[in-house]
């Protein structure tokens, strides 16, 4: 039952290693969202909407996941394993609606997250929009890979973000949890002949890898914001700081990366504290958080990548 | 001319390459063998700024070598996920003006529209030469190009180097496999601890295998003729 615990407490203890002096600030950070987390269950419907987007961050980790198959094939009670484990993961987040009048979400998110671990659904391993590279360059291939990892996820949260776009938060939330997900596209490594490919110096190739797919994540939002902003007209400094939180996540998803860049190997297991990252967007004063991180870890990548481009 | 002065390097408290000085002519094909462990693939990627010596340097036409000079074909070829051979292919601008990937394409016959997972450590290989070739370097790395390839390939492989060869590409190839080294390369150099110990010309390939492996081939029959 504690064997995925046990697996996630060393990779959260690897990955803490690796934050260094950041990790210092997480504690406070959780403790912030905790309150924030108890501060929404008091209302209605925050509370629903809240226990909807613990459900949903769940259900993204249950479809996107890799270790499916070994879970399903080589533990002892893999429903049970991934019950607690996501039990775990949102506990802190969701016990706070025990002690609030909205505390029957608790149970209702406890058992949609039960029910969770019968979907064992693989998508099938096959070579889907074979022409995606038109619209996406070769040169972006976190993005063309991304996208056939997780299209399932992409597509229609995209559609419902698009078709909603003229409601106040709704469509700024599902382009959340579409960023939160393209995230994960900066979790493995290219080939040392990939990353040499544009022969430029290791601040150049930051900057500009930062610059391309910031431009291609305002492109895939814009239009939603922006619609968003025309029927919303009070939320426009809102919906402004959003791109801005947007962005700054991305760009820290890319520095991090790099930071801990080696050639030829899959990337050090990321997604722990890339999640915890992409919580801070949701909360604009946290944006701050973010952003001090890109600004550290791109110091980190920079000098990382010297050992390569130079 | 490539020289390599003094190139030391140990991983943890390892030595892997000790002090090798060694210079290498231009436009010629070399072959570099050893036993498991001698350090062929660490020079190799010593050589392609995969990783740091620790001491000395390699010039190239008296500079520093660059990695942009290089291009390096690995033992095993690593890929990006889910995206397609022909993706893979066009992350590497073309400086190489020859390149024709049609033409190449009929004899390696790779499904350049599926994902790359879906090909066998062959077509791995395959694609991964391709990469190389499209662009226009100056040194070439062959780690073990052999493996894994079918005996069509591994002929198509062989005009190619000597193709490069022919256009003024210096080559350098690792292999345990010493046949297709012997009729390839212009000499042949031999790695043990760390170090070059043993060169031969063209003239002399024909006492490699009786000098490098005469003692080896005793000892194993011997042993084997006991054991089995």
């Amino acid at each position: 039952m504690t064997t995925l615990l046990k697996i996630r407490f060393y990779q959260l203890k690897r990955e803490l290693h690796d934050l260094g002096y950041i990790a210092l600030l997480l504690p406070g950070l959780l403790w912030f969202l905790i309150f924030i987390a108890y501060k929404n269950f008091q209302k209605t419907p925050e509370a629903y909407q809240l226990t909807g987007i613990l459900f949903l961050i769940c259900l993204l980790l249950q479809l996107i996941r890799n270790d499916k198959t070994f879970v399903y094939t080589h533990l002892q009670n893999p429903r049970l394993e991934l019950f607690v484990e996501y039990i775990c993961f949102t506990f802190l987040f969701a016990a706070p609606v025990l002690f609030t009048d909205n505390w029957f979400c608790f149970p209702l998110l406890t058992l949609a997250q039960f029910l969770l671990t019968f979907l064992k659904k693989t998508i099938p391993f096959k070579t889907r929009f074979r022409q995606l590279s038109k619209l996406i360059p070769a040169q972006d291939f976190e993005w063309i890979s991304g996208f056939r990892k997780s299209y399932y996820l992409f597509i229609p949260l995209y559609s419902l973000a698009l078709a909603f776009s003229w409601f106040r938060i709704l469509p700024l939330a599902l382009l959340w949890l579409i960023t939160s997900s393209a995230l994960s596209f900066y979790t493995e490594n290219e080939d040392l002949h990939v990353l040499r490919v544009g022969k430029l110096r290791a601040q150049l190739f930051l900057e500009e890898k930062m610059w391309r797919h910031a431009k291609m994540l305002l492109l895939l939002c814009a239009p939603i914001v922006l619609i968003n902003t025309l029927f919303n007209l009070e939320y426009a400094t809102l919906n402004l700081l959003f791109l801005v939180a947007q962005v700054a996540l991305l760009c820290c998803a890319i520095v991090y990366k790099y930071a801990l860049y080696q050639p030829n190997t899959k990337a050090n297991g990321s997604s722990i504290v890339l999640s915890l990252i992409s919580l801070c967007a949701l909360l604009p004063y946290l944006l701050p958080i973010p952003l001090f991180m890109t600004f550290y870890y791109y110091q980190r990548a920079k000098s990382n990548l010297q050992t390569y481009l130079t | 001319m490539i020289q390599l002065q003094n190139l030391s390097m140990c991983y943890s408290e390892k030595t892997v390459l000790t002090s090798i000085n060694q210079d290498f002519e231009l436009h010629r094909i070399y072959g570099i063998v050893g036993l498991n462990g001698a350090g062929k693939s660490t020079l190799f990627n010593v050589l392609s700024a995969a990783v740091k010596a620790q001491e000395g340097e390699i010039m190239f036409n008296g500079k520093p070598l660059h990695y942009t000079d290089i291009a390096y074909l690995e033992t095993v070829n690593y890929f990006y996920s889910r995206i397609t051979g022909r993706e893979y292919l066009s992350i590497f601008k073309q400086n190489n003006p020859e390149f024709n990937l049609a033409s190449l394409q009929e004899y390696f016959k790779l499904p350049l529209d599926e994902l790359i997972e879906t090909y066998s450590t062959g077509m791995r290989k395959k694609l991964a030469l391709l990469g190389i070739l499209k662009q226009d370097k100056s040194i070439y790395l062959f780690d073990e190009p052999f493996n894994g390839l079918d005996m069509e390939t591994n002929k198509v492989l062989e005009i190619i180097i000597q193709t490069l060869k022919q256009k003024g590409k210096t080559i350098f190839i690792s292999s345990h496999i010493i046949d297709p080294l012997l009729h390839l390369c212009d000499s042949i150099h031999y790695l043990e601890h760390g170090n070059f110990v043993k060169s031969y010309n063209k003239e002399n390939f024909h006492v490699i295998e009786e000098e490098l492996f005469s003692k080896l081939k005793r000892e194993a029959q011997t042993l084997i003729s006991k054991s089995i």
